[in-house]
């Protein structure tokens, strides 16, 4: 099958005044329609520098370096490279909203304080259905559209926020953290997006809150069919809610496959690594937890070679070297077509498919 | 004679802390003239016990009042009502004057969330890890370089690590700059306000085993306040859980977890997504709706009925006391009798 979205060798660069920092090195990985993809990886890794090259939003001073983001906007037509098209172009901001949306950790900051919940909803409603407007709503002479006003209200109850009718005319300071998330949101889908990037939505919240947003992301996922990239450095959230996993480290993919060959058959020290530092809520386990020695490296400073090298109790010599991401050819993935478990690790060099992949 | 666990802790030594029914409201004001128009209780009546050597976990959601709690505790702010008695003297902190804090103040430490905040930019680690033997002239000065050196490696730093300034280090390398200095007075409870929360997990991991790690040296207590039910669960002898300002229910780590007693901890226990895709997938979501109500009004009866899915009409009207349901768990809920409710 065709996936919906295709990201192939991404480097995205920032230069800084001590030197080239690579965010994003070489990052592949590919988005099945209709499914979810989980970003994990530590802070820093480039997990949101990931999400925005998709949408060409990396902030100033970084630019794409390399690569292709292939976008197949239409399942009969070609693949449109989203690297080639200019940030600022008119075909980028069609993109951007109607066809992949995002939303952020802190939905203040996209937000504007100033306007009503109800005018913002309504403006990327009347952006998206710009037909649908009459004369006089065009030249600005009647502000919001009474149709997208009720598209407005409809989209609030749609997420679950209570007594929409008055919540419509509030402002976003009036509302709690799990309902300004909710008006992202509903923001976000008023445009049935293909592809939603949802960069750490719940980190903000409180569990119970973030069970109810995210139970909600899954709900609108069946009823729209889009498909969602999902950035988190939270595991628990990625068993809950990933089909595909890409896990990073350093600006790189280190290891992809099923959450279930992620969490059950991890490969990548790093991995391995990362489940086994989380405390477990049973219980019943050793009262010293398995962290990760060190810490993650300075993107200046990288070492030679892979870059989890220095804090990997397996290395071996030609660990100096950076190894590739390859495909493991392990029966489990026969079953599956597309699915592919994939790992950048010296370990497994011998077990790799070098031609296939 | 066979005697439980929860027996034996009622007759033993005077406890390390002893709170009862702590209170905190702060004032709403209004208007020009600043009228006090209302109180948010943020505090309102806590009861607990914490032993020698043991680690209490302080769960909730926030705005319920875990910081407030523990700022009460440490006398940073003064306590709207309710004692709290401290050591094996049994002084009662809640009504010393300032002056009369002074000696226990070494005796209580606090470690914050953030230690990018909490440690002065401007100071080398050698002059904010002495800074409280200076201040409290323990220390002989010749011997001071020594007490630092020794303090930075019991929390896992280096001694040249003496000289740098605390933006040269990571944020995992600044907990433990923060936590040797909590150390440096000896103190017998620590106060430790999620201290792991913005950490990554591997490092989180490192601070959760050296916490661990100090705790046995030093005979430590902790008060381990965090939104993490996992990291709480690990590190916690025994877990109160609050709700808008009161403890709804507090028991053994164990048994809370597994069997809990109070309709909120089950839902908070289920809200927690387990790093576990197979089992996530069978486990049933228990959905809490809406949020938590503003703690200025709070709903009546018990606080949390409105998002309870057992609420019965009593449950309006009555605030639920939180009683003693076995000897090692006390829940406050009309129902706990009756319910039977899911953990892990
Ligand atoms: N404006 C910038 N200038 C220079 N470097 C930057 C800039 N923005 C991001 N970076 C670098 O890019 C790398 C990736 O950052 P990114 O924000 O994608 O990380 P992340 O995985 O989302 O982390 P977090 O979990 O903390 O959100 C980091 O090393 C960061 O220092
Ligand atoms: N100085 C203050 N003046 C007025 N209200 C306050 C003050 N400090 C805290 N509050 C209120 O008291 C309640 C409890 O706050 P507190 O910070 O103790 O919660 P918390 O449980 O620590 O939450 P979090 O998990 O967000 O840290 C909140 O409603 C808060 O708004
Ligand atoms: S007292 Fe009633 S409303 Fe409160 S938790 Fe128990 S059952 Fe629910
Ligand atoms: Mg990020
Ligand atoms: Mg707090």
């Amino acid at each position: 099958m065709q996936p919906l979205l295709e990201v192939s060798n991404l480097k995205t660069v920032f230069p800084t005044d001590s030197g080239l920092v690579h965010a994003v090195n070489d990052v592949s990985f590919s988005i099945d329609r209709g499914k979810t993809v989980g970003i994990v990886g530590e802070s820093g890794c480039g997990k949101s520098i990931t999400g925005l090259s998709l949408l060409q939003l990396v902030p100033n001073p970084g630019r794409i370096d390399m690569g292709e983001i292939l976008f197949y906007r239409d399942e009969t037509e070609d693949p449109l490279d989203i690297v080639q098209v200019s940030p600022r172009s008119e075909l980028m901001r069609k993109i951007r909203g109607n066809e992949i949306a995002i939303i952020f950790q802190e939905p203040m900051t996209s937000l504007n304080p100033v306007y009503t919940v109800g005018d913002q909803i309504a403006e990327a409603i009347v952006l998206h259905h710009e037909h649908k407007r009459t004369p006089l709503e065009r030249i600005g002479l009647q502000k919001t559209p009474k149709w997208a006003r009720e598209r407005a209200i409809e989209m609030l109850a749609r997420v679950g926020i209570p007594a929409p009718e008055q919540r419509v005319d509030e402002y976003p300071h009036q509302l709690s953290g799990g309902m300004r998330q909710r008006v992202m949101i509903a923001m976000a889908l008023c445009c049935a997006p293909t592809l939603l990037i949802a960069d750490e939505p719940t980190t903000a919240l409180d569990v119970t809150i973030q069970a109810q947003v995210l139970t909600l992301m899954q709900e609108l996922q069946v009823e729209f069919g889009m498909a969602i990239m999902l950035i988190t450095h939270d595991l628990g959230i990625i068993a809950d809610m990933a089909d595909e996993v890409v896990v990073m480290y350093a600006g790189r993919v280190v290891e992809t496959g099923t959450v279930d060959d992620i969490f059950y058959n991890p490969l990548h020290p790093y991995t391995r690594g990362l489940l086994n530092s989380i405390p477990n809520l049973k219980g019943n386990q050793d009262k010293t937890l398995t962290s990760i020695p060190g810490t993650v490296p300075h993107p200046l400073a990288l070492p030679n070679g892979c870059s989890f090298q220095p804090r990997c109790t397996e290395q071996i010599p030609v660990c100096e070297q950076m190894p590739e991401l390859n495909s493991i050819d392990h029966p489990q993935n026969m079953q599956t077509e597309n699915a592919c478990h994939a790992v950048r690790c010296w370990l497994y060099e011998e077990y790799s498919d070098a031609e296939t992949a | 004679m066979q005697l439980d666990a929860g027996f034996m802790r009622n007759i033993a030594m005077p406890k390390l802390l002893e709170v009862k029914g702590l209170r905190k409201y702060f004032p709403i004001r209004k208007g020009i003239l600043r009228r006090t128009i209302g109180h948010v209780k943020a505090v309102d009546g806590i009861s607990f016990d914490v032993e020698r050597g043991e680690t209490l976990g302080l769960v909730g959601e926030s705005g319920c009042g875990k910081t407030t709690a523990s700022r009460c505790l440490l006398r940073l702010i003064t306590p709207t009502g309710g004692n709290f008695t401290f050591g094996d003297e049994q002084i009662n902190l809640a009504k010393l004057t300032n002056k009369q804090m002074r000696p226990f103040r070494r005796r209580i430490q606090m470690i914050f969330q953030d230690p990018q905040s909490s440690l002065n930019p401007r100071m080398t680690v050698a002059d904010i890890v002495g800074e409280p033997l200076r201040v409290n002239r323990t220390v002989k000065r010749d011997k001071l370089q020594n007490r630092i050196v020794e303090l930075l490696e019991s929390v896992g730093l280096k001694s040249h690590d003496m000289r740098r300034y605390p933006h040269a280090f990571s944020g995992g390398q600044r907990q433990r700059i923060g936590i040797a200095r909590a150390l440096a007075l000896h103190p017998e409870l620590i106060v430790a306000d999620e201290p792991v929360s913005a950490l990554d997990v591997s490092v989180q991991a490192q601070i959760l085993n050296l916490l661990a790690e100090l705790r046995e040296k030093f005979q430590l207590s902790y008060i381990f306040i965090a939104h993490d039910l996992s990291v709480v669960r690990h590190i916690s002898d025994r877990v109160a859980v609050m709700y808008l300002g009161k403890i709804v229910e507090i028991s053994d780590a164990e048994t809370l977890y597994q069997s809990p007693k109070h309709p909120y901890t089950e839902a908070l226990i289920s809200a927690v997504p387990l790093p576990d895709p197979k089992e996530q997938r069978k486990r049933e979501l228990i959905h809490l709706e809406g949020d938590v109500p503003d703690p200025s009004q709070p709903p009546t009866g018990c606080h949390f009925h409105p998002r309870c899915r057992y609420a019965t009409d009593v449950c309006k009207q009555e605030s639920p006391e939180l009683r003693e349901i076995t000897p090692s768990s006390k829940v406050a809920c009309h129902l706990s009798e009756t319910l039977e409710l899911h953990g892990v």
